[in-house]
């Protein structure tokens, strides 16, 4: 192990006590409690339903779709999901705050099918552009 | 002495989770866990200087220049760890297979070492979800959460460097290797096009957010929290006058000035005073922020005329009964620059911004710009 490395290395155990100390030290018992149950409720819920989900949908998309088809879908659902995570809490929160806060008075729904709209089109034109070129390709 | 070995079958059970890996190779995950660090390190850095703004050391106080020194870090601040949610969700992805590597632990080192990643998947997954849930001011936890967010960050960013640390000469081989031909691999996609994608992601969602701290982009802001296109006297409001449970001030209304001369200043006086304006932006811990023209009267004035120079330490304290902003304190540059402010975009300010007077300073957090004066204190 180099030098380099233990620093590193040192240097994050120490942030990550000092951090622990703090939060051991500073804050209350029952919210200490708290947070470490969305900690682990934020693991569970990633690892144990997210991740199976967007592993199971991206075999079916394997199977079902063509891989010049299914290159594209594949591309547009991660711009999509991507954005559609950060929405889904405004859509959730949208007009919950006072009008003079200027805070969630957007219609966050309909922007987001806006966006989406925009992804797959601009995935359709890219697999069109696709479709036009393997066709000149062919003899 | 060498390490204990953990006994385990050489094969995992049967209906162990087996996962195509062809996309999710070590170049992929390399490339986006180098983004997602630096992402992280920048929010963090700008996070401590937003945390300065609140807790300064009285030998250094905030400075004045540039004035829009917070708007820039906040601003960077709230955009990386926005950015950073579709980025921590794809390099999750992209190890998610490691998570059923068998066996579990080679050796107790080897557990510790996964317990560590464990650690750092839960702190980046909660500091990165309630860090965006306060911009939303939604707070559906059980902690206080300025401190928790504050606290945990260090532990997060050493969690990052004690994993760069550990998997260091895999980081280097893999950032070596090319990501791969253009060929498609699972689902029809490459992995050059799943990084691709990933970086649109990203760039999608910065756009329709950064809006709320660059003017410019407002018009692309389709999922920015604030926008001040919304907002009375086209500036965002942290906390309403009904919320502060402060009501309109009447005619009869002063500003109190303590200091060693102390005076009182009514309304009319304070009102035919303020000659004194300046551009500046109001900048929100949440990250928005917004360029605005203020009228009022210098600060600085007031503190001279009540016996204080450029060196004294001002409190002002607000109309509003309780609540942590309703007192600040300012001094050194940024008392230099600041005003009393009377007007904000031409017009006599808002109750809701602040009415009769408020503080507003360069390069300084929105909240510490003390709304509905009663009392100046010099010391």
């Amino acid at each position: 192990m180099t030098r380099g490395r233990i620093v590193l290395g040192g240097a994050g155990i120490a942030l990550i006590l000092f951090g622990a100390f703090r939060l051991l030290t500073e804050i209350a018992v029952p919210a200490l409690e708290g947070l470490a149950i969305w900690l682990v409720v934020a693991v569970a819920l990633h690892d144990g339903v997210l991740s199976p989900v967007v592993a199971l949908a991206g075999r079916v998309l394997h199977r079902v779709l063509p891989p010049r088809l299914g290159r594209y879908v594949s591309g547009a659902l991660v711009v999509g999901v991507g954005v559609s995570v950060i929405t889904v809490p405004l859509v959730w929160r949208q007009g919950t705050q006072p009008a003079a806060k200027a805070l969630l008075q957007q219609r966050y729904a309909v922007h987001l099918g806006w966006l989406w709209a925009a992804i797959g089109l601009g995935a359709a034109l890219l697999y069109a552009g696709h479709v036009v070129r393997d066709a000149r390709r062919r003899p | 002495m060498p390490a204990p070995r953990l006994q385990l079958p050489a094969d995992p059970p049967r209906g162990w989770p087996r996962f195509d890996e062809r996309l999710r190779t070590i170049a992929v995950t390399a490339r986006l866990g180098r983004v997602l660090g630096i992402a992280i390190g920048v929010c963090f850095v700008t996070g401590l200087l937003s945390h300065y703004q609140y807790q300064p050391w009285s030998w250094l106080p905030e400075p004045a220049h540039p004035a829009w020194g917070y708007r820039f870090t906040q601003g960077v601040h709230v955009t990386t760890g926005i950015a950073s949610i579709p980025l921590l969700l794809v390099k999750l992805w992209s190890v998610y297979p490691r998570l059923f590597a068998w066996p579990p632990a080679r050796s107790l080192v080897h557990a510790v070492e996964r317990l560590s990643v464990g650690l750092l998947v839960a702190v980046a997954l909660i500091e990165l979800t309630t860090g965006f849930l306060n911009v939303l001011a939604w707070y559906p936890w059980p902690w206080p959460f300025v401190a928790v967010h504050r606290f945990l960050a260090y532990v997060l960013v050493g969690s990052v460097l004690l994993h760069v640390a550990v998997k260091l000469p895999v980081i280097r081989s893999a950032l070596a290797r090319p990501v791969g031909a253009d060929e498609p691999v699972a689902g029809g996609l490459s992995r050059r096009g799943l990084l691709t994608a990933t970086g649109a992601g990203v760039a999608l969602v910065v756009t329709t957010t950064v809006g709320q701290s660059v003017g410019r982009l407002e018009p692309l802001a389709l999922l920015a929290p604030r926008r001040r296109d919304q907002a009375p006297q086209r500036v965002p409001v942290n906390k309403t006058a009904a919320q502060a449970r402060v009501t309109r001030a009447g005619a009869d209304w002063s500003l109190m000035v303590d200091g060693p001369r102390p005076f009182v200043l009514p309304l009319a006086e304070l009102e035919a005073q303020a000659g004194a304006e300046a551009r500046l932006p109001i900048a929100c811990v949440e990250g928005w922020s917004v360029d605005a023209h203020w009228r009022g009267m210098r600060l600085l004035d007031v503190v001279h005329r009540a016996g204080g120079t450029a060196d004294s330490t001002v409190y002002l304290r607000s109309l509003q009964p309780h609540g942590a902003y309703a007192h600040s304190i300012i001094s050194g540059p940024q008392l230099s620059g600041a005003l009393l402010a009377t007007h904000l975009n031409g017009e006599r300010i808002d109750l809701d911004h602040g009415y009769p007077v408020r503080l507003i300073a360069p390069d300084r957090a929105g909240v510490l710009n003390t709304k509905w004066l009663a009392r100046v204190e010099i010391r």
